[in-house]
């Protein structure tokens, strides 16, 4: 009888925190490390690109991650946020829920929960600037877009479209580029 | 028999297996040709939540490239099923594995409190400084089926066959892992390893560098400190050195508890990888450790009331050196070479024991054609005893002696099927100063049938062979009746030459899945037979030099007997902040003694070990900086000891701002004031139990 009072308070208190914590977890994760992967990548290319000196006014500018619509990276970008720095520059993450409250930002990643028509628009807006457009979505690269992330083998990769960088004025380094697969615009086609 | 290992030839036995080694260092290292292929992943760990992501974050970009998106739990890195890398899905055995994750978020302050959360393990806290710790039954102090090592270096006393989990110990935020397999691993491991090995695997100095400071305390855990520094240079030389403190304070005793204890502790590491390719390493390590501890005690006396409570000061200090050179061929193939000395120092009013131990061992492992991989190794053991007991209570005769033990393995992992039937047999053969030969072989089988499933069965003979109080010791125990015998005598255990090892024969059978994305679950279930299991005997009665009469009881092997049982294990991912697992562990034991014996010795044994155990933890990351850690277990009653079943929680919550610092409450064993674990046993002459108190410590981890 006391066994079963004290299973009682001792399941009591746990329990009355199933409810919350169930309801916190409505993405599709499960034991997925995707986006973490995906967040320090985001930190990484910013390390190894090189932006015109003009996007930045002084020292103190902060470097600029932008994210587009509803953002799956959540707390692990603002912990590199938090906690990296670009070259002495601090990190600031700014979240547009859509393209119309765009503000000037280095990297915008564009997650694959925005809609097809947003991407290619987002692409043709932002041709000429200087941002590294990050995607996920296939078929990012050839329309346009610099970085596109892919798995592979239960691994994150990514791949590089050099010319939408050359627009940008972004100058990728050599060893970004050789983990890369390159990919040219529109013509689809891919090489090593 | 006894002599050969006293012999200048079994000195040469030792150091011929160090030269073999020596020579296979001359053997090329293909591994020039190419650099390592292998990727540095992060360690695969199911349910590392925040903490494994915080790692990620700090990856660069070529090993971003190779972390896995998926996780399943079935590939998490196991050594000690097969002496060599493979993973728990791979791994025809009842495996459970600790990360450094799980041990620093249960909250435990000691590596038998870390083993509670492990299925088909019995942990009883007899009092503050000890331990009953056992796998599938036959749990008492002196529990002798389970073989611990840490980081290779056997920890299982020889003295009374046994670990004393007072002394073994290592700096927690030092555990890589701690590999617990259930059931027989006499073929890799030898003698002892019955019904289970735990391997307490520590970091490579690589992995521990810069500054850590620990501190904190509270109502049971009184002081809590440690510190470790590591560094390393650009030669592949890498090094950490450790100090450790603690003190605790009793249980609970209505008597008047008097089992507090406080031990310092202060060790290395050193790793050299002499070459880019990871040809040769080598490791030294060793650490030093003195401490005392209290322990009440109710002895025998020879003249009325002829039993009395003792509170004493146990005083213990230790020390070991370990060396290791590992040489790699291949991916495939190496062999490692190791020797460890190690010095065991404890003194109590019953007994002053030194105890000394020069072990040399060998391994290589190398494919042979396309189908087999072959493990084998030769070993040798030296163990010194130096005692000093009191000679009525406890004694041992001859008190100074050397055992020796030379051993022999071979195993083979036959592919029936390419990734998806594998077989494996081999044994390990050795030759003890006790009982002279001893075999214990095994065969084991696999089935992957894809990634997410794994079933695998075996049938293995282990053996426990005697003890040195097994041969030479004699306990005399406080007056009592005994049957047989029609007025109180004095029993006096008493130890016989003729006794011959146990044995087992186990079937075992289990099957694991990774079902879902966000479920994993585990099941093993086994049959054990014992024959020549230890109990004693009335002898003939005698009037000792004090008048009273003593009845001896010698040790012999006349009972025998079954236990059959089964663990499962759930883990549930909810969400990247939530994980929880649960488990249920079953065990029935029935022994049977010979007509002849006349010890009650099986409703100890029966009644002595929990039938059911149910456990349930809960990881959670309420946010970036927060973390809050539940425990929850169930452990039925041990009749014959007169121990309740009883239920209890421990609670974790830490505030981790950044990666440089973590304060952390933890309050332990909440649902009572006090319970008790472990209850009345013969081993009382020696520690008395206390019941174990609710209690609360923080604690603050800075690291730089």
């Amino acid at each position: 009888m006391v066994i079963l009072f004290r299973a009682i308070l001792g399941l009591a208190l746990p329990c009355s925190m199933v409810p919350c914590a169930v309801a916190q977890s409505t993405d599709e994760s499960g034991l997925s490390r995707e986006y973490t992967i995906k967040a320090a990548y985001l930190h990484n290319f910013a390390r190894y690109v090189q932006w015109r000196a003009e996007t930045f006014r002084n020292d103190q500018d902060p470097f600029v991650i932008g994210v587009l619509g509803s953002d799956p990276l959540g707390d692990d970008l603002d912990r590199i946020a938090q906690t990296k720095q670009v070259d002495a520059h601090k990190i600031v993450v700014r979240r547009f829920p859509s393209l119309d409250q765009f503000r000037p930002c280095h990297i915008l990643f564009v997650p694959r929960s925005v809609e097809p028509q947003r991407q290619v628009e987002t692409i043709g807006r932002l041709r000429n600037s200087p941002v590294l457009l990050i995607g996920e979505t296939p078929g990012f690269a050839e329309r346009g877009g610099t970085i596109n992330f892919f798995i592979e083998q239960n691994k994150v990769r990514f791949e590089i479209n050099q010319q939408a960088a050359k627009r940008a004025g972004l100058k990728i380094s050599a060893k970004l580029l050789s983990l890369a697969k390159l990919v040219s615009e529109d013509d689809g086609s891919r090489e090593r | 028999m006894s002599r050969l290992f006293t012999t200048p030839t079994s000195r040469l036995v030792c150091w011929t297996v160090a030269g073999a080694g020596a020579l296979l260092f001359l053997a090329p290292c293909p591994a020039a040709a190419q650099p390592p292929s292998s990727a540095e992943t992060p360690a695969a760990e199911p349910g590392t939540g925040q903490a494994g992501q915080k790692g990620i974050l700090d990856l660069d970009v070529e090993q971003l490239s190779k972390v896995d998106v998926l996780v399943p739990s079935m590939d998490v890195e196991v050594t000690s099923v097969a002496k060599q890398e493979s993973t728990v899905g791979r791994s025809p055995a009842a495996v459970f594995v600790i990360t450094q994750e799980m041990v620093r978020r249960s909250g435990a302050t000691s590596i038998p409190e870390v083993l509670r959360m492990v299925p088909g393990l019995d942990v009883a806290r007899i009092n503050s400084n000890s331990w009953a710790v056992a796998s599938r039954g036959f749990n008492d102090l002196y529990a002798n089926k389970l073989l611990v090592l840490i980081d290779g270096r056997s920890v299982y006393t020889p003295l009374f066959s046994g670990v004393d989990w007072d002394t073994q110990d290592v700096l927690l935020e030092d555990i890589e892992r701690i590999e617990v397999v259930r059931g027989p691993g006499g073929t890799l491991w030898g003698a002892n390893a019955v019904n289970g090995v735990i391997n307490v695997i520590t970091k490579q100095a690589k992995d521990t560098q810069g500054l850590l400071v620990t501190s904190g305390g509270g109502s049971e855990d009184l002081t809590i400190s440690g510190v470790r520094y590591g560094g390393q240079n650009d030669q592949g030389l890498s090094w950490r050195a450790y100090g450790k403190h603690f003190e605790r304070g009793p249980g609970f005793d209505p008597a008047g508890a008097a089992d507090d204890w406080r031990v310092g502790r202060g060790g290395f590491r050193v790793d050299w990888e002499a070459d880019p390719w990871k040809c040769n390493t080598f490791t030294v390590q060793g650490d030093y450790y003195g401490g005392n501890e209290g322990k009440t005690r109710v002895q025998p006396i020879p003249t009325p009331p002829f039993s009395r409570r003792v509170v004493d000061d146990e005083d213990l200090a230790g020390a070991y050196v370990l060396t290791r050179w590992t040489h790699t061929f291949d991916e495939d193939s190496d062999w490692e070479l190791q020797a460890y000395f190690d010095q065991l120092y404890r003194a109590y009013d019953l007994l002053r024991e030194d105890l000394t131990t020069f072990d040399v061992e060998f391994q290589h492992r190398f494919p042979l054609g396309e189908r087999q991989q072959l493990i084998w190794g030769v070993g040798c053991r030296q163990n010194r005893f130096g005692l000093a007991p009191d000679g009525y209570v406890l004694d041992y005769i001859p008190p100074k002696q050397t055992k020796g033990l030379f051993s022999v393995f071979v195993q083979d992992e036959i592919k029936l099927i390419e990734d998806r039937l594998y077989f494996t047999v081999g044994s390990k053969f050795e030759q003890n100063d006790y009982t002279g030969f001893e075999y214990q072989p095994s065969g084991r089988l696999l089935w992957t049938p894809d990634r997410k499933h794994s079933a695998w069965g075996a049938i293995s003979r282990a053996v426990r062979t005697p003890s040195y109080f097994d041969f030479y010791g004699r306990m005399t125990l406080p007056r009592q009746t005994v049957t047989g015998v029609p007025f109180p005598v004095f029993p006096r255990l008493t130890g016989n030459p003729l006794f011959r090892s146990e044995d087992l024969l186990a079937y075992e059978i289990g099957y694991r899945t990774q079902a879902s994305k966000r479920f994993a679950w585990d099941l093993a279930t086994f049959l054990n037979v014992y024959e020549h299991v230890q109990t004693a005997s009335l002898g003939v009665p005698f009037i000792d030099p004090y008048g009273n009469v003593v009845a001896p009881f010698p040790i012999n092997n006349e009972i025998r007997g079954q236990t059959y049982g089964a663990e499962v294990v759930g883990y549930w991912t909810m969400s990247d902040t939530w994980q929880f697992s649960a488990s249920y562990t079953f065990l029935e034991i029935q022994m049977h003694r010979f007509p002849s014996s006349t010890y009650v010795q099986e409703e100890l044994i029966e009644g002595g070990s929990p039938h059911n155990q149910v456990c349930f933890r809960s990881s959670w990351d309420l946010s970036n900086d927060w973390e809050f850690d539940l425990g929850l277990r169930y452990v039925d009653s041990l009749p014959t000891l007169q121990v309740p079943d009883y239920i209890t929680m421990d609670i974790r919550l830490a505030w981790v701002p950044s990666e440089s610092f973590e304060l952390a409450i933890v309050a332990q064993n909440l649902l009572d004031t006090h319970h008790l674990e472990y209850g009345a046993h013969r081993y009382n002459i020696l520690a008395s139990n206390t019941e174990v108190q609710r209690g609360v410590f923080a604690k603050a981890t800075w690291r730089y």
